[in-house]
């Protein structure tokens, strides 16, 4: 079942002195379950391509299509509401509240929601125990590990319920340790839960372990092969 | 709520700079509030010694009698005044007074004066000159000829308790008369303007010098119970004796003590209000500062959902969180100051001569009243609020996409 569809997508950045095309006419779609890496080269437009796909940037030609419901029709303060309750994010860093818990981290975004407090004490408890950090749960990020807190950022993703789980680099700042955790993690929930996750990344381990591999090199679909 | 649990630890997270801030903040509201508390305290002690000591809260006169002060210009049947407004169940006392200019002379030099002829026992319940005498009494039982006057006046004519000095003035028929008075007691207030000109001697005895009845006054004074119903009473003691009498609360009869008072509460608000403006751009700096450091946490809240009224509401906590912190700090600290330093008074003898020139009381007893701290309160509010215009401006104009852009 197709839960996104991209169709002829274009970002062109006019503030620079020469206008950028960081999105050249990209068409694509992206069925419920699937495990996607997109890949290229730094500047191939890959993290725009996710912001669009996210509801962080606007298109400047295209649409971006989810559920049936094109993003680029609403307004800000929709797409940040749209982008609440159907979109996970986990993002290179910066991902947590330093100054909440690992569960206040993960029921924050359920409180954004306007959850009933038990439910998302107990959602929140259980996303934890999900991706393995249920002893953790009262630490600050500060108290984590770098993979400990992507953990904690997937089960935040998680725990809203989204259709899909968008993730621009995971695994940047990890070890190899916490990447192939981390990456164990959200294929079990992948294949468990079907769960859909979109990944942007460099890394050659995440793109091992994708079930489909996109590659966009100045601004355009290269190749796209399921696995 | 989430957003006030993660405002009030966001201004924890640099603690040395919100420490910085809350110290400055406290310190502010200190000097603000006992400066103004010094302030007040020196207006209601300059207020209530005019009140208990000089004009009594209200006063009623011939209308004549205000424009040129002289003696024919009287009030009579007082008695019937006396006891319809002593009915009022805001008086706390009524007192006759005749009021005489007359020239004073010792056996050393001669000064202008005014004499006050009262009855003593009246006098004694609306005014607290009897506390004030310094030496002798305040007029002793079957003596016609006693007279109490100030220390100034005591020192300038060269008199001592039973010194005899000669009171010169015109009787109810213009002819000037001298009689002779042995001073009985000396009095010293703060006001000595007051003590040069004000002597006192028995209403009866005067009044049969001049020719007057026990029933005529130059002057009638009335306390009330409190100044609060100052302006009520004011208007039923109009509509009690008429308007062929002058009726003037305190406020009339001496302009500058009202507009002190008005003065007053208008300088403290501008002191306050300079205090916390220049509060409000250290907090806006402090929370700019932090802004622009957790840009990329605030990218991501809204990224994964945070609306611009959330982001808003968390900047306004965290505002009013590190406005507030101070300022109750600040405010407990002043309260603490206040009550110690107005019963134990501060001290300004050094320039106590400067002081009691212009009516004022050398010890300093600051005084703030509940509403002054609601002012405070309501002052840092808006504070508050003023400073987080600007780092909500600065936050919610982010682009998260931008924002998370990893350098």
């Amino acid at each position: 079942m197709k839960i996104i569809e991209i169709k002829n997508l274009h970002k062109i950045y006019t503030e620079t002195a020469v206008p950028v095309k960081a999105v050249n006419g990209i068409d694509l779609s992206f069925d419920q379950g699937e495990f996607t890496a997109i890949v290229g080269p730094s500047g191939s437009g890959k993290t725009t391509f996710l912001n669009m796909l996210g509801g962080l940037d606007k298109p400047s030609e295209g649409e971006v299509i989810i559920d049936g419901i094109n993003i680029g029709s609403l307004s800000s303060k929709q797409v940040i509401d749209f982008r609440l309750r159907n979109i996970g994010f986990v993002f290179q860093a910066y991902n947590l509240i330093p100054v909440l818990t690992a569960k206040e981290n993960v029921e924050f975004i359920m409180q954004l929601q306007n959850q009933d407090k038990k439910e998302r004490e107990a959602r929140a408890i259980e996303m934890l125990k999900a991706v393995g950090l249920g002893e953790r749960i009262n630490n600050r990020p500060a108290k984590l590990s770098g993979g400990e807190q992507q953990r904690v950022a997937v089960a935040r993703a998680l725990a809203s319920k989204p259709k899909f789980i968008l993730a621009d680099e995971p695994t940047a700042n990890l070890d190899s340790a916490s990447t192939n955790n981390l990456l164990e993690i959200m294929q079990e929930l992948n294949k468990k839960e079907n769960i859909t996750f979109i990944f942007s990344t460099h890394d050659q381990r995440v793109v091992n372990k994708a079930r489909r591999v996109i590659t966009i090199d100045d601004g355009k679909v290269k190749t796209d092969v399921k696995i | 709520m989430e957003i006030i649990k993660i405002a009030w630890r966001n201004i924890w997270r640099n603690k040395a700079r919100s420490l910085v801030i809350l110290i400055s903040v406290s310190i502010g509201m200190v000097g603000g509030i006992f400066a103004t508390a010094a302030m007040i305290g020196m207006t209601n002690q300059r207020i209530d010694t005019a009140i208990k000591t000089e004009i009594s809260h209200i006063q009623l006169h011939n209308p004549k009698f205000i424009d040129n002060q002289e003696q024919e210009y009287y009030l009579e049947n007082t008695d019937e005044l006396v006891a319809k407004i002593s009915k009022s169940n805001s008086v706390s006392a009524v007192s006759t007074r005749l009021k005489i200019s007359a020239m004073i002379s010792s056996a050393e030099t001669a000064s202008g004066v005014i004499i006050n002829g009262v009855v003593p026992a009246d006098e004694m319940k609306i005014s607290n000159l009897s506390t004030k005498i310094i030496e002798g009494e305040y007029f002793t039982e079957n003596k016609t000829n006693d007279i109490v006057i100030s220390q100034k006046l005591a020192d300038k004519l060269k008199l001592g308790i039973k010194s005899k000095l000669v009171l010169t003035f015109q009787d109810a028929d213009g002819n000037i008369v001298s009689n002779n008075y042995k001073v009985c007691g000396i009095y010293r207030t703060n006001n000595q303007m007051f003590d040069e000109m004000q002597v006192f001697v028995k209403k009866a005895p005067l009044g049969d010098i001049c020719g007057y009845d026990e029933n005529t006054a130059q002057e009638i004074a009335v306390l009330l119970n409190n100044n609060e119903t100052l302006t009520e009473t004011e208007d039923e003691i109009k509509s009690i004796v008429g308007d062929k009498i002058l009726v003037r609360s305190w406020k009339k009869i001496s302009p500058d003590l009202g507009m002190l008072t008005d003065m007053m509460a208008q300088y403290s608000g501008y002191i306050l209000g300079i205090i916390l403006m220049a509060l409000a751009f250290g907090i806006i700096n402090t929370m700019l500062m932090a802004i622009l450091e957790r840009k990329k946490e605030l990218g991501m809240m809204m990224a994964i959902g945070m609306n611009k009224p959330k982001i808003r509401a968390m900047i306004v906590w965290e505002t009013v969180f590190l406005t507030f912190t101070g300022t109750i700090v600040g405010m407990t600290i002043a309260q603490i100051l206040v009550s110690y330093f107005g019963k134990v008074g501060i001290n300004l003898a050094m320039y106590a001569e400067g002081f009691e020139a212009v009516g004022f009381e050398a010890m300093l007893y600051p005084a703030l009243n509940t509403g002054f701290y609601i002012q405070v309160v309501v002052l840092t509010v808006f504070t508050a609020l003023f400073s987080a215009i600007f780092p909500i401006r600065r936050a919610i104009k982010m682009n998260p996409a931008e924002v998370l852009r990893t350098e």
